[in-house]
């Protein structure tokens, strides 16, 4: 798994029914110095993140279709947890309240 | 999943029979801005998408899953139409 921000919206009507119901959230993965990592991503969100959040996303197709109760959706990321704070190095690095503060 | 654009059509004739009647499509990857990345490229449609329409697709092995009793050999596919993005 790797850390995301939430950075739009998806609405899409016409769609593979496995999708029904369930928000597609673009986000753009970081790395633990919240710079932007590598190309933007688009999940299925389990957990009902918001705009501009910091996210925890999961990209492994099988683990996708488990949590949707599907054996085969089309879908291979997912945004599985949003993240409240990061401590790295004994440091913490991330505080979700401050970062909405600021 | 990622966002990409419809460029356009490819046609075969010669063709593994997974692939038969299937739809293939010139896409591009796009961010979120609607700005192309990197090289476009051939997707299964399993939507019905046209020309300069957003959609999303999906790649690796789950991309043969949209396809009802067959795996096509697909390493790419359309699954959804995109109406409007929000930021």
């Amino acid at each position: 798994m790797e850390i995301a921000k939430v950075v739009k919206k998806v609405i899409a009507t016409v769609k593979n029914e496995a999708f029904e119901g369930y928000p597609l959230l673009l986000v753009q993965p970081l790395t633990m110095k919240f710079e932007n990592k590598g190309a933007e991503v688009l999940c299925v969100d389990f957990i009902g993140a918001d705009l501009g959040e910091v996210v925890m996303i999961m990209k492994e197709g099988s683990s996708v279709n488990d949590m949707m109760g599907l054996a085969e959706a089309p879908a291979d990321a997912a945004i599985i947890g949003i993240v409240d704070h990061i401590v790295l190095d004994d440091r913490r690095i991330f505080e979700k309240s401050r970062a909405e503060a600021a | 999943m990622y966002l990409g654009r419809v460029l356009g059509r490819a046609v075969c004739t010669v063709k593994d029979s997974q692939l038969e009647g299937l739809k293939l499509i010139i896409v591009t990857k796009i961010d979120g801005n609607g700005n192309a990345k990197g090289r476009p490229f051939i997707a299964c449609d399993a939507t019905g998408a046209g020309n300069g329409e957003t959609v999303f697709l999906c790649g690796g092995g789950e991309a043969a899953f949209p396809f009802v009793k067959r795996r096509p050999p697909s390493d790419a596919s359309i699954l959804g139409i995109i109406d409007q993005i929000e930021s």
